[in-house]
């Protein structure tokens, strides 16, 4: 009923930009769109490598197949790192993580049995064997110093661990991975990182740091065992951030553990590779770390966002050997000269995989190679700090313009302008990853936008929609009044074209069904048809409209068929077998129209039985009443003409029979020649006094025997008497028909327009009871105005003309026409009386003083 | 945004208590600043004809001619509109005595022109008299304006009966009025389902009420009185005031009586299609 706050524009807009700037803030819906956009951000940005330096060393399924189940001896690890030495690599970095020792079985018994040796007296015996004392055979003392080297070899061919350091110790440029467990700590470390690890620590940032700025602080750690940590040249952080969706696409550069910062294996490879220590390493302003003279720009808690490359051609972006491959010998070790060498697992089952904006599976050591490239490069994508004010400025931007601009436009124009920003926001995006390097979230407004695009667009087609029906129904409604106008002005096919724009429901089908029986009185039986079939187009059981069709459609041909013959004075209208096709109504056949009466139209018919010529009054009574008020209608109807055709009087009409048929209530009666009264009421066509006196006594005589047989006619007017001068037959038709009418209009209406009341007698008027002395007053009316062309009463409007016949007294005859005898002034007072008590109390009565009135009369010679 | 729209309407019309359907129609166009009530007579369904027809003819009728309209040409719309309806009735035995009371108000600049045929009425709420502007086209009244006493006219006939209604006669004589508008004036358009339901002071209670602000409440308080003191007649009333006295919302004011018209123009047709 309200036009509710709920309907603006602003308040769509408005609740719509909250909730998404809620989803985007509490729920992974829109995060997983930025995600995504950033990906594609980031697979554009991606670019060829030149002059690559690193190489990976991949331990791939080739190696594991050949080199046997991983874990492998470390002496595998050390002969690889010795074979590398030869090629000097500018630096070599270990992604393998050694946390424990590696202890062959084999290798405490061969201990203890050096160590017996050494201790045992043959050792001693045959220490030196310069001994002068020493009467042993020389040879025996040096197959005890061979025993012992054996044993000692063994020891260290056992001892692998010791093998790994001794390599990593020779080539004095291998960087190990160090694992912290990101948490915060909640009391002091289990044990202090040994001094090893320090050692490889970056110095504390200078400036303080604000909680989000600080680097990820973790709480526990897995560092190397001491003999390889004792010879790593560095050591990093081997971590990566795993988004929710699983995929890698930032790693910390920085860690905390318990105040001390270390650096991931990235940024200390990228440092070493630039011959930098990790104290070179310094935090600086806006996350942004400095090695040497590199910027590198990161994100919260010092987290880089690398760029990931991909190579021009097919395969891998990084050049990539098998272990076993280089293990063998097969790929020269100067290969490897001055590069980058990564080692890692790349194979199924001990490599761990992630995807990565341009890869659904990458390893571990990939993603390094990726973030060491994108660093010496210094490639990283940053959220710039004002980039949540950006998102917000957008946010408003979208939201004012689905409340202002959008709203304004129409559907195309709307369309067009809400593409063109969302591939704007797209641009934006695009283009700052890619040139600017800068990742801002406008995945969030432009889904706001184009959600925005349709929520406005839906409901502008809902209000229109309405709008449309509520004008459909209103022009509908017009043009259906507009019909029936044309219609009334006899238009009918100006009404028909107007009708056929309205809907078609029951009243409509009621409308058209008139206006096919409107053609059919007009002859024009085509168009009869063509409007019946369109109602059985849409209702084909509505009343007996598929018959109407049949007849208006084989009496539109006959009318085309006797086009010729019409002339000839044919006028029965023929259908194509040549039989009469005539309207029956009951048991009649409809020979002719007679004219239209207060509630129906009278027609001539005739009884094809007993070929008896009949006047049929139709009383469409459904257009006055209906439901329950219906019934009675029809009750009351059949009464009264039940009651009417008792009468048997040869001034009153015959009545032969009532009936219904389609809810058209008829009686068929005597059909009277001759006319009513209404011409005789002219001042200069006055009957002459004698006959109008005998027209007078026998209308009263007639309604004596009505009222005798309590049928009380209640319409008396020159229109209802029937007059044929020829045999000088008066008949008085319609009795008791009124009653029907205004006992309808009374009951149902409060407000009605009164019909001529002229003949009405004041109980009439005032609504009172009323009998057989109402019909005498009425009489006496028609008999005043048959006596002097005038009307008793004389008003100049109705409400006057009522006021006069129920409260004055009527105009004096006499002063109108002085030639009549008095006899017949005190019979006119006498049946004007106001109160019916005072009036002629029966017809005979009325009759008997006209006579003897009438024989006072001068005779003329 | 400045709004061509200078009236204020708020219209509502219900079928009552006591009858099936409702045989008013009623127009409000605020942006011309017109304003018709009509009150169909007539059986089966010829009463809602006569009132759409009404309604739907005037509107057409007002719509083809020059504005500002003269009173001259308001009668003459009038009598073409009866002309119309009339010929239709006299074609059509369905038809046959039907009619319409109707009232027509149009707002034009500093005065509002009322012509009226039957026993549709204007109300004008000025400061804290509310007076009947207009005089029923009934049999009674037309009595009491020759100077019988109210008493003798009751006795000859029934208040409820119209003298004229557009449609039933081949003549037919609107009563045409002009009269200047103050700017806190209140305009109320009805049919006679509202004025026979309730006494002059209790539309003027209600008018004056709290909701002074809000048309369409007293609109609704209107109908809703009229239905609780029996409804015995379809009811339709129109409210209408110069603008600038609504401080706020008229936007809203307008939309609410467009809807207002249509949601009622929509019940009725699923109401009648039950039927």
């Amino acid at each position: 009923m309200n036009t509710g706050f709920w309907r603006h524009n602003w308040f769509v807009a408005l609740l719509l930009t909250l909730l998404f700037i809620l989803t985007d803030y509490s729920t992974l819906l829109i995060q997983g769109l930025e995600r995504t956009a950033y990906d594609w951000g980031v697979q554009a940005s991606s670019r060829p490598l030149l002059n690559n330096p690193i190489a990976i060393i991949a331990i791939d399924e080739q190696s594991i197949a050949n080199l046997g189940r991983w874990p492998w001896s470390r002496q595998i690890h050390a002969k690889m790192i010795h074979y590398l030495t030869l090629g000097k690599p500018k630096v070599i970095a270990h992604t393998v993580l050694f946390p424990e020792s590696q202890i062959d079985p084999g290798l405490s018994p061969l201990l203890n049995s050096l160590e017996y040796l050494k201790k045992s007296r043959l050792k001693k015996i045959f220490a030196s064997p310069a001994d002068k004392n020493n009467k042993f055979d020389p040879l025996l003392a040096q197959e005890i110093r061979d025993l012992e080297s054996l044993l000692s070899a063994g020891v260290q061919s056992l001892n692998s661990d010791q093998q790994l350091a001794n390599a990593l110790h020779n080539a004095q440029n291998v960087l190990l991975a160090l694992s912290l467990n990101p948490g915060d700590p909640r009391g002091n470390p289990e044990h202090d990182l040994p001094e090893y690890v320090q050692r490889f620590s970056i110095p504390a940032p200078v400036m303080s740091l604000q909680e989000k700025e600080m680097p990820t602080i973790t709480q526990s750690a897995l560092p190397p065992i001491a003999s390889l940590g004792q010879e790593a040249a560095g050591m990093g952080i081997l971590n990566h951030d795993i988004d929710i969706d699983g995929g890698v696409r930032s790693l910390p550069l920085v860690m905390s553990y318990y105040g001390a910062f270390y650096p991931s294996i990235a940024l200390i490879t990228s440092a070493m590779t630039l011959n930098l220590k990790p104290k070179d390493i310094h935090f600086e302003e806006q996350g942004i770390i400095r090695l040497g003279n590199l910027k590198i720009r990161t994100n919260d808690h010092f987290r880089m966002r690398p760029l990931f490359y991909q190579n021009e051609t097919e395969g891998p972006t990084f050049t990539t050997d098998s272990f076993f491959d280089v293990f063998t010998g097969k790929i020269p070790a100067t290969k490897y000269q001055d590069k980058i060498v990564l080692i890692g697992p790349t194979a199924m089952g001990i490599g761990n995989f992630r995807p990565t904006p341009i890869s659904p599976a990458m390893a571990t050591v990939e993603i390094l190679a990726h973030a060491i490239t994108s660093i010496l490069n210094t490639n990283a994508f940053v959220i710039p700090s004002w980039g949540y004010y950006a998102k917000g400025g957008v946010y408003f931007t979208i939201f004012f313009y689905i409340w202002a601009f959008l709203p304004r436009l129409n559907a195309s124009a709307g369309a067009i302008w809400t593409l063109a920003v969302a591939l704007f926001l797209l641009f934006i995006h695009l283009y700052l990853m890619l040139n600017q390097s800068l990742w801002l979230q406008f995945m969030g407004p432009l889904v706001l936008l184009i959600t925005g695009y349709f929520v406005v667009t839906t409901k502008r087609f809902l209000i229109t929609e309405k709008g449309k029906l509520r004008s459909d129904a209103e022009s509908a409604e017009s043009n259906r009044m507009l019909g029936l106008a044309f219609q009334g002005q006899g238009q009918l096919d100006l009404a028909f074209e107007k009708f056929r724009k309205c809907p078609v429901d029951t009243p409509m089908l009621e409308i058209l069904y008139n206006l096919g029986l409107d053609f059919e009185r007009r002859r024009q039986f085509g168009k009869a048809a063509w409007v019946y079939q369109y109602i059985h187009d849409h209702h084909p059981q509505y009343r007996d409209v598929s018959q109407r069709i049949k007849r208006s459609t084989s009496l539109d041909n006959t009318v085309v068929l006797n086009g010729g013959t019409h002339t000839m004075g044919i006028t029965e209208l023929l259908d194509e077998s040549g039989e009469v096709q005539k309207p029956m109504l009951g048991r009649y056949v409809i020979e002719k129209e007679l004219g239209k009466g207060a509630m129906g139209t009278v027609y001539e018919g005739s009884d094809p039985k007993i070929h008896r010529t009949v006047a049929i009054k139709t009383l469409s009574l459904q257009n006055e009443f209906e439901g329950q008020e219906l019934e009675e209608a029809k009750k009351r109807f059949f009464r009264e003409a039940e009651s009417a055709g008792r009468l048997n009087h040869p001034n009153i009409v015959t009545i032969f029979d009532t009936g219904e048929e389609q809810n058209l209530a008829y009686i068929a009666m005597e059909l009277l020649k001759g006319h009513d009264l209404e011409r005789y009421t002219k001042p200069n066509h006055l009957l002459p006094l004698p006959q109008l006196i005998n027209i007078i006594a026998k209308v009263a005589l007639a309604l004596d025997y009505a009222h005798q047989n309590d049928v009380v006619h209640r319409d008396i007017k020159p229109a209802n008497i029937m007059y044929e001068p020829s045999s000088n037959t008066i008949k008085v038709t319609d009795f008791g028909i009124a009653r029907l009418t205004e006992g309808g209009r009374t009951k149902t209406k409060t407000g009605f327009i009164m019909g001529t009341p002229y003949y009405m007698s004041p109980e009439q008027i005032s609504g009172k009871t009323v009998d057989g002395r109402s019909d005498f007053f009425s009489l006496g009316a028609m008999f005043f105005q048959l006596l002097t062309g005038t009307l008793p009463f004389q008003a100049k409007d109705m409400a006057n003309l009522l006021f006069q016949i129920t409260q004055e007294p009527h105009r004096k005859l006499t002063d109108l026409r002085p030639d009549l005898p008095p006899c017949l002034e005190d019979i006119m007072n006498k049946i004007l009386e106001k109160d019916p008590e005072n009036r002629y109390q029966k017809g005979g009565y009325i009759a008997k003083a006209l006579v003897t009135c009438f024989k006072t009369l001068p005779r003329k010679p | 945004m400045t709004s061509k729209n200078r009236w204020s309407m708020a219209a509502l019309s219900d079928t009552g208590r006591q009858r099936t359907k409702n045989e008013d129609r009623y127009l409000c166009d605020p942006v011309r600043g017109l304003a018709m009530v009509a009150d169909g007579i007539g059986g089966h369904r010829a009463g809602e004809i006569a009132s759409s027809l009404t309604v739907t003819l005037l509107d057409k009728l007002i719509h083809q001619n020059t504005q500002p309209l003269l009173p001259e040409q308001i009668r003459q719309i009038f009598i073409e509109t009866n002309l119309a309806i009339h010929q239709l009735s006299l074609s059509q035995p369905q038809y046959q005595g039907m009619g319409s009371a109707v009232i027509l108000a149009l707002f034009q600049h500093q005065h509002v022109t009322v012509a009226h045929v039957g026993d549709c009425r204007l109300y004008r709420l000025r400061g804290h008299s509310l007076e009947c502007l207009t005089k029923d086209h009934t049999l009674y009244q037309d009595l009491l304006n020759q100077g019988h006493s109210s008493a003798q006219a009751r006795e000859v006939v029934s208040p409820h009966t119209l003298s004229q209604a557009m449609g039933s006669a081949t003549q037919i004589n609107p009563t045409i009025d002009q009269f200047s508008i103050h700017t806190e004036d209140l305009f109320l358009l009805c049919s006679d389902g509202l004025t026979d339901m309730l006494l002059d002071e209790e539309i003027q209670t209600i008018l004056q009420s709290k909701w002074i602000y809000n048309m369409n409440k007293n609109v609704q308080q209107l109908v809703h009185m009229a239905n609780h003191k029996g409804g015995a007649d379809n009811i339709t009333a129109i409210l209408i005031q110069a603008k600038s006295n609504y401080p706020f919302g008229f936007e809203w004011f307008q939309n609410t009586a467009h809807c207002l018209q249509h949601k009622l123009f929509f019940k009725r047709h699923l109401h009648d299609k039950r039927k």
